[in-house]
């Protein structure tokens, strides 16, 4: 039994980011934590496997106890003798580079011998087909595949307790019901799951109830039943995401030959083929683009914009020619994770790296849109991760390009958010600019995007 | 058997940091040029067999760009400014082998093998841990530094000028780096690498002829080139 009691969690004296917490969880139950982002739901499972109090130096009041052991106490290791964690980004959480040792690692790491290793691996393989994944460079695997293979390493360790930081945010709906089915199966084996999640559809089936945490406290605590029956309308107020599956709603047909991909093909490592013929958009567009994870959704949105040095790419603009060069230099990408592309050491900088001649004013007005204008003379990385994006936008936005691309821009987000970002991007659209979104939530393409492409319709296996 | 892959063809890296030592020598000892060659295309080889083509090729261009570069004795009639340009590349040529044989190390050896392999030698934990995370930091963050590449191209930083380069590369990359450092160390602590008990190795790293085969005829060119010299 999972056992927290009046637990508070701060960052520094001032910076409160728990409050109060008191909450208990059965042996094999599966909770879910939801809430805004920012609201403490990270924080409660960085606290339950241990890692805020060695990785991010907080003060902690109140007590988490497992099975009558204070986790406060515990070394890291002691800790992840009985709790595996999964993260929300599995690109780096990994430690092996090998899928197979991945897999044993833990078990090499608990000193268990060679036979009883198989036995569990056999075991695994039983449960979960994985034997796909076995034997291959983490680098080469897609974010579903990854998270999978996480979620595996958890079960293989024998832990009774997994905890689960928004499993879902870089999955395509494929994945997201392999972890469904996988989440099903820990919990049918007696193991006890606690999630926290913005994409709550997925989770009706294996949750048990669901707390609703808001500024660090828990504002309600609801039994699947009084969950399930909530409004979409309550959902909103409440800040939530729905808990229905969103399909993606037709396109409308919308007209505009503006940009042409006379043809664009590309070879993949696995052998597919991506390809495009005479396929057009419009200016004052807003186009989706959808696809699998692993499609192929990355190197198209390189291929679009220039940066792409393999494979074949003739794009027409208004029936002349672009080069790679004039593509990128009428392109901007806000990319997925913002950090890669800041680089000077404040946000008006930011602003002008890149163009020339921008005036003062043009730089104010922008950042006054934003809400960044008090933030002026900030270093970007000091921002939050939200301010970070939109400072990335605004550069996007100074750069006044006819194309604009975001890669996952709503990933791992709440409703509130998810409808801010979706507001901006849509302010973004002018007559002259052609905006492309690469992303798996449905949501939010319905709520933003003209038109939607599926990237599966142009690939060949 | 989950065999995680075949190391026939891949030397153990204990092999392989013997060989990274024993070159280090040459750069305090110069080879004859015949063997300098023959250990780049021993090396070029040892990647080709490993599937590595692109590196292999590489080493091999790479290496024979450096050697065109006039010694220090030729070097001695050049006007100051070329002097100093072409001593640089000079010292970057005489590192470039054992920097060869380290770059082959590092592309070529898993974590896992990394730490059986120091286990193999009864290396302590407090050594073996941060020289594995090391080695399984070099390929997240040559995956990151081409994200950053890729923003910046985009944006239209101009990458001429080598040091307002390094500038606006250094912000990002210092960044990403911590997080990748930090979220590695999660993964390790998280899988109990701390745990101080006796660890148990699925895959012990064994000794194969290819280990002689390297070993060997690395030691016998660089001793035998020496012992020529004198």
């Amino acid at each position: 039994m999972l056992i927290l009691d009046k637990f508070s969690l701060s960052y520094g004296k001032d910076n409160k980011v728990l409050n109060d917490i008191t909450l208990q969880v059965e042996n094999g139950e599966c909770v879910l934590l939801t809430g805004e982002s920012g609201s403490g739901k990270s924080s409660i499972i960085n606290s339950i496997n241990g890692l805020a109090f060695e990785y991010e130096n907080v003060i902690a009041t109140g007590n988490i106890k497992v099975n009558d052991k204070e986790i406060k106490n515990l070394e890291l290791y002691k800790i992840s003798l009985f709790i595996a964690s999964v993260f929300q980004n599995p690109k780096t959480h990994f430690f092996n580079v090998n899928t197979t040792m991945e897999l044993l690692f833990y078990l090499e790491n608990i000193g268990l011998d060679k036979e009883e290793m198989k036995l569990r691996m056999d075991n695994l393989l039983k449960i979960f087909p994985i034997n796909h994944l076995l034997g291959r460079s983490i680098f080469e695997l897609s974010g579903g595949e990854k998270q999978i293979l996480c979620v595996a390493s958890c079960y293989i360790s024998g832990c009774k307790i997994i905890v689960l930081d928004e499993p879902s945010s870089n999955l395509d709906c494929k994945y997201i019901d392999i972890l469904k089915d996988m989440l099903k199966i820990l919990k049918d084996r007696g193991i006890t799951l606690i999630i926290a999640e913005h994409r709550i559809y997925y989770l009706t089936d294996v949750v048990d109830r669901i707390f609703l945490i808001q500024s660090g406290t828990i504002n309600n605590i609801f039994t699947k039943n009084e969950f399930l029956s909530l409004t979409s309308k309550d959902l909103i107020e409440l800040g939530l995401r729905s808990t229905n599956k969103t399909i993606l709603e037709k396109n409308k047909n919308i007209c505009g030959k503006d940009l042409m991909i006379k043809k664009l093909i590309y070879n993949f490592k696995d052998k597919s083929l991506l390809k495009m013929e005479n396929v057009s958009f419009g200016l004052g567009n807003i186009y989706g683009i959808v696809g699998k994870n692993g499609c192929g959704k990355s190197t198209f949105l390189r291929m679009i914009t220039g940066l792409e040095e393999k494979g074949k790419c003739e794009i027409l603009f208004n029936e002349k020619t672009l080069g790679k060069k004039d593509r990128l230099k009428n392109s901007s990408l806000v990319m997925q994770d913002v950090n890669h592309q800041l680089f000077t050491d404040s946000v008006e900088e930011e602003m002008k790296l890149g163009i020339k001649e921008l005036k003062e004013d043009e730089v104010n007005k922008v950042l006054s849109k934003l809400k960044l204008i008090e933030l002026k003379d900030k270093h970007p990385m000091c921002l939050s991760g939200g301010q970070k994006q939109r400072v990335a936008i605004a550069s996007v936005l100074c750069k006044n390009s006819r194309f604009l691309f975001f890669d996952e821009p709503t990933s791992g987000m709440d409703y509130n958010n998810m409808i801010k970002i979706s507001k901006l991007i849509k302010k973004m659209k002018t007559e002259n600019n052609i905006i492309f979104i690469v992303s798996h939530d449905i949501e939010f393409l319905n709520e933003t995007a003209d038109q939607v492409f599926d990237l599966e319709c142009f690939k060949t296996y | 058997m989950y065999c995680a892959q075949t190391y026939r063809l891949n030397p153990n890296p204990i092999t392989k940091f013997f060989v990274v030592g024993l070159l280090g020598f040459t750069v305090l000892h110069s080879l004859n040029n015949y063997l300098e060659w023959c250990i780049i295309l021993i090396i070029s080889i040892m990647y080709f067999i490993n599937g590595f083509k692109k590196e292999g090729i590489m080493n091999t261009v790479v290496f024979g760009i450096l050697f065109l570069i006039p010694n220090f004795k030729e070097l001695a009639n050049f006007p100051i400014i070329i002097k100093m340009i072409f001593s640089l590349l000079f010292v970057f040529r005489m590192f470039y082998i054992p920097y060869s044989a380290g770059k082959f190390l590092i592309v070529t050896s898993d974590v896992g093998s990394i730490v059986s392999s120091m286990d193999f030698l009864k290396i302590p934990n407090t050594i073996s841990i941060p020289i594995a995370v090391m080695f399984r930091f070099f390929p997240s963050f040559m995956e990151e530094r081409n994200n950053i590449r890729m923003a910046m191209k985009i944006r239209g930083i101009e990458t001429k000028n080598p040091i307002k380069y390094l500038e606006y590369v250094a912000v990002p990359l210092l960044i990403i780096s911590s997080n990748i450092a930090d979220d590695i160390s999660k993964a390790a602590e998280t899988k109990c690498i701390a745990n101080p008990i006796k660890k148990t190795r699925y895959i012990t790293v064994g000794i194969h002829m290819i280990d002689f085969i390297y070993a060997i005829s690395i030691t016998i060119i660089v001793i035998g080139g020496w012992i020529c010299l004198y």
